[in-house]
């Protein structure tokens, strides 16, 4: 055997060949018994990284291992049509087409791509992770600042269900309390709704006035 | 001509003596000589408009020189009935010069430009003290675009409460009286 068949073989494997190609190396398998044999070998090494894959998948726990396995799950659905190969040595020419169709476009590495799914999702996961972390880093301005009259329309909106998605809203507020020293005193802020903002209100609890009741924040 | 000595003495002993003194560190706890001078003021860049309402419930409405405040008429300021504008002051603010004002219940509010920042936003604060100088609200820091308000509320006073009604402005040759543009 050649190499260029060699490699027309593993191209026929991996599903690289153009109809016509494919099916003129249909009859070429259907009358070479080498040929089959050489599909045949790629088809059981196809099956044992599928193995090893699976195998790994098994004794995964995480996500990523998690990924690893339905990568294996996939490769694996493609086995049933190339074990057909393995009893097509004494078929006909004639009757040859009909066991070795054209095959799907299938994955020859899936450990390989098993194993850059696992990157993925790592790199993933460390983006969502330094996300978290810089959310919290922030102070806590947000739930005192106020924002200008269309932006907390577009807020609103945007917490609608059926609304369109608004634009980016720019994160500069009107207005924020950045920090507040109540002493020994009670006090808290929040926000009253006004005419073009929300003004956010600092509001103390002052002991009773000498004319006057105690007045308690509400 | 004795005199005459007794006098260049006197006179060359004083000459001698002077800058000997002059290094002599003031003792401690005791004050200098000669107060400094006191340090110039920058030109107001900003200004604090402070508004002081008096909220109670006293069925007498909401004051018309208060102008148009639709928080107000919002929880919590609408469990009060009344609000009457006891003063009105202008503050006109420098960076690191604090102003104060005397609040009617004789507590002090103390404003202070922080820093001028971008997109016409200022950084202040703001404290409120006791006229025997304790605290009343230690430190207020506010990042405020030019022209929002905030407002601080609570302090009780004759049979309600003190509610203020703080903006920043700025002030300038281009700005009006509101620190608004003019068009």
């Amino acid at each position: 055997m050649s190499r260029t068949e060699h490699q027309a073989v593993m191209r026929y494997y991996d599903g690289e060949l153009s109809p016509a190609e494919a099916k003129a190396l249909d009859w070429r398998l259907a009358a070479d018994p080498e040929l089959r044999g050489v599909l045949a070998g790629l088809a059981q090494i196809g099956e044992v990284v599928v193995a090893v894959a699976e195998a790994r998948a098994a004794a995964a726990d995480d996500i990523a291992e998690t990924v690893m396995r339905k990568v294996g799950a996939e490769a694996s659905g493609v086995r049933p049509r190339l074990t057909l190969l393995a009893g097509g040595a004494t078929a006909s020419p004639a009757a040859a087409p009909a066991c070795f169709e054209p095959p799907v476009r299938r994955r020859v590495w899936p450990a390989a791509a098993g194993l850059a799914a696992v990157f993925v999702a790592a790199a993933a996961a460390c983006v969502a992770l330094y996300g978290w972390s810089e959310r919290e880093a922030e102070r806590p301005v947000l739930a005192l600042s106020a924002w200008p009259s269309d932006r907390v329309s577009l807020a609103r909106r945007a917490a609608a269900p059926d609304s369109p998605r608004p634009e980016r809203v720019q994160a500069v507020p009107a207005i924020a309390i950045e920090s507040v020293d109540f002493g020994a005193r009670n006090g808290t802020i929040f926000m009253v709704p006004g005419d073009a903002v929300d003004t956010p209100v600092v509001w103390l609890v002052d002991e009773p006035a000498e004319t006057g009741d105690r007045i308690d924040v509400p | 001509m004795r005199s005459t000595c007794v006098a260049l003495a006197t006179t060359l002993a004083l000459a001698l003596l002077a800058p000997a003194a002059q290094a002599e560190p003031d003792p401690p706890g005791k004050p200098p000589a000669k107060a400094e001078a006191p340090k110039p003021v920058p030109p107001a860049t900003h200004r604090a408009v402070v508004l002081v309402l008096h909220a109670t419930n006293s069925g007498r409405g909401i004051d018309k020189r208060i102008g148009k405040m639709p928080e107000l008429e919002k929880p919590p300021f609408s469990s009060f009935d009344s609000y009457r504008l006891l003063m009105r002051r202008r503050l006109p603010l420098s960076k690191s010069a604090a102003r104060k004002l005397r609040l009617p219940n004789g507590r002090i509010l103390q404003t202070e430009l922080v820093d001028v920042l971008p997109r016409e936003f200022v950084r202040i604060t703001a404290s409120i003290n006791q006229p025997d100088g304790g605290d009343f609200l230690p430190l207020l820091e506010v990042k405020a675009k030019l022209g929002q308000s905030f407002i601080v509320a609570g302090q009780s006073h004759k049979n309600g409460i003190l509610v203020l009604v703080i903006r920043i402005e700025a002030v300038g040759p281009d700005k009006g009286r509101t620190g608004e543009k003019k068009k």
